[in-house]
């Protein structure tokens, strides 16, 4: 059916834009993926019948069912994202740490010079 | 005396031992940093009645980014050219240390691993025997080093190595990322056996089973993170 080809075809993106490195451009990348997932899920609540369409098309029964299956796997993507940005963030925070550490201990000793 | 050999000894919590084991050290080597982890014991307090070097962490960030602290404190001595990482509990051999260190300077190795399960004297209990043979294989398999104890925290480096590590992972998971460095940069090692000592104080301490599941998936997440 279109819809496993589609999904495969979200899941590889996905894959590729969340586990191939962070800067400005995927982020940016990320930034039209949620909006445009918000917005094609508003769809429902302005022309459902449109939705259904495009779900036909796909080889899915309705739209509702189309939007979770998309959903579902943008959000999931979504979550490790944020994981791995929170890691980055931590690393950040470990290295202020580490270097403020050291140049207080610096300050109170200096035995080798 | 071992003017050019830093020990570092990254310490949790460790205010009943610490001082008689970096006393013990401090017989045979002059520079020793303790990198103090955020304990809320009277850890640091027991470290300053020695002569070794303290650094206080200002937020807890586990046993590898002490390490790390205590690797980047040792390398602002330009005298430094070889480096310990030795258990704050007692269970490490100075021995050992010496035994190590004496075959790194010949020079044909950049890092000397301890390895219990060459040496003696193994009353290691059974289930940390297991979860140890299990991260055998497992970084056996991603980091291609064939080893026989693939976290124990014994090891004796030289400059080279030292600059080259950069332990991002701050709890246990740091001994293989410490073995992945070995094999992406290609450096030389080589397996000695050490006496670990087990006694009831450092077994109530060791890893638990859950543990082992937050060490496998903190390794496989650093895998994929570029």
């Amino acid at each position: 059916m279109l819809i496993s080809y589609l999904l495969i075809a979200t899941i590889i993106v996905l894959f590729l834009l969340t586990f191939s490195g962070r800067n400005a451009k995927k982020r940016a990348g990320f930034k039209v993926l949620t909006v445009t997932t918000i917005a094609f899920s508003s769809l429902i609540l302005f022309d459902p019948e449109l939705l259904n369409k495009v779900a036909r098309f796909f080889g899915v029964g309705r739209g509702v069912d189309f939007v979770n299956y998309l959903f579902m796997i943008v959000v999931a993507f979504l979550l490790a994202r944020f994981y791995l940005e929170s890691k980055d963030q931590d690393d950040r925070i470990t290295k202020i740490a580490r270097e403020l550490s050291i140049l207080k201990a610096k300050n109170g000793e200096d035995k080798w010079k | 005396m071992n003017k050019n050999t830093w020990i570092i000894i990254p310490v949790y919590n460790e205010g009943s031992v610490i001082r008689v084991v970096v006393e013990e050290a401090l017989k045979s080597f002059e520079n020793i940093v303790c990198v103090n982890d955020g304990s809320t014991d009277n850890t640091a307090e027991e470290i300053k009645k020695t002569k070794a070097h303290l650094v206080n962490h200002v937020i807890n960030l586990g046993q590898g980014g002490a390490l790390q602290t205590g690797i980047e404190y040792a390398l602002l001595d330009p005298r430094a050219k070889y480096f310990v990482t030795f258990d704050a509990d007692g269970q490490h051999k100075l021995d050992d240390v010496l035994r190590m260190q004496k075959l790194l300077e010949k020079g044909d190795h950049d890092i000397i691993l301890g390895s219990r399960f060459l040496g003696e004297g193994n009353n290691i209990p059974a289930l940390k025997r297991a979860i140890l043979k299990a991260a055998i294989l497992f970084t056996t398999f991603t980091t291609g080093l064939k080893l026989t104890d693939t976290h124990n925290g014994l090891r004796v480096f030289n400059r080279n190595f030292a600059e080259a590590l950069n332990i991002r992972l701050r709890g246990m998971s740091h001994a293989s990322e410490v073995l992945s460095r070995i094999s992406i940069g290609k450096f030389k090692y080589t397996e000695v056996p050490v006496t670990i000592e087990y006694t009831e104080y450092s077994k109530a301490k060791g890893q638990s089973i859950l543990n082992l599941i937050n060490i496998l998936f903190d390794l496989f997440i650093d895998s994929i993170r570029k």
